[in-house]
């Protein structure tokens, strides 16, 4: 009788840790939906900061060539020396949808990710960084000879 | 679908090298069939999710911005042999997929 109550407890427990990490995993990619849209990037960046204030930092890295023959597929290495930070986020202005990604980190990977990504035209790829309620940023111009985003 | 992603992982001073390619168009919605003209449709996958021994280490979520044939390289820092690495993804049309590496 005990041990069947004790196993019930624990199939309980279960649920519940499992149906809040599953609510909260909705909740974001519901969030996120909202920001990867066509609005124009000031439009998107705005909804995403609020109110809040952005601090630029050099303690952000970008790494990607200074021109791409290739929009299509532009090799580029993000990465920060700030602690603790929960979200990266990788935007390209001038893009129809201008955030590219949003990286979620936790304590167990180094906030360094590389990737390759489209872009359509010359611009400035900014990279924002959410530590707590605090945002960072760096940001770098980049020349595209070739569009990689269609022409609609 | 499936057999889309490959993983490859190298053990380097204080984290592992995780390197994940996943076969995928990638559509934005925004190119153009050569041949007919008519939009290709949006296809591009929203989120990558990386577990170690089935916890989540890092989602990475996207639109049709992030190159066709996704590339990705990650630094894992507290993952150590033996472990299960699983990464899955699913895109806007809620197709699935996902891999397994165990740490050597």
């Amino acid at each position: 009788m005990i041990r069947r109550r004790s196993f019930l407890t624990r199939v309980m427990w279960a649920l519940a840790v499992f149906s809040v990490d599953g609510f909260r995993q909705w909740a974001r990619a519901e969030n996120l939906r909202g920001l990867f849209n066509t609005s124009p990037f000031e439009t998107t960046l705005n909804t995403l900061l609020a109110d809040a204030s952005v601090l630029d930092t050099d303690r952000i890295g970008i790494d990607m060539p200074d021109n791409a023959e290739n929009g299509a597929a532009v090799p580029i290495t993000l990465h920060t020396n700030l602690d603790g930070v929960d979200t990266l986020y990788l935007w390209a202005e001038k893009n129809p949808t201008p955030l590219v990604a949003a990286f979620d980190v936790t304590p167990d990977v180094l906030p360094y990710i590389t990737t390759r990504i489209k872009l359509a035209e010359s611009g400035r790829v900014i990279v924002l960084a959410k530590q707590g309620q605090q945002w960072f940023r760096q940001q770098r111009w980049i020349d595209v000879m070739r569009g990689g985003c269609g022409t609609g | 679908m499936s057999d889309t992603i490959k993983l490859r992982s190298r053990q380097d001073s204080g984290y592992t090298e995780l390197k994940i390619l996943i076969r995928h168009p990638m559509e934005n919605g925004r190119q153009r069939d050569p041949e007919t003209q008519a939009l290709i449709a949006a296809h591009h996958i929203e989120d990558v999710t990386v577990k170690v021994n089935d916890r989540v280490v890092l989602t990475m979520n996207m639109a049709g911005s992030i190159s066709k044939d996704p590339f990705f390289s990650v630094r894992l820092k507290t993952a150590q042999p033996g472990d299960r690495i699983r990464v899955e993804w699913r895109d806007n049309l809620n197709a699935v997929d996902s891999a397994e590496l165990v740490l050597e």
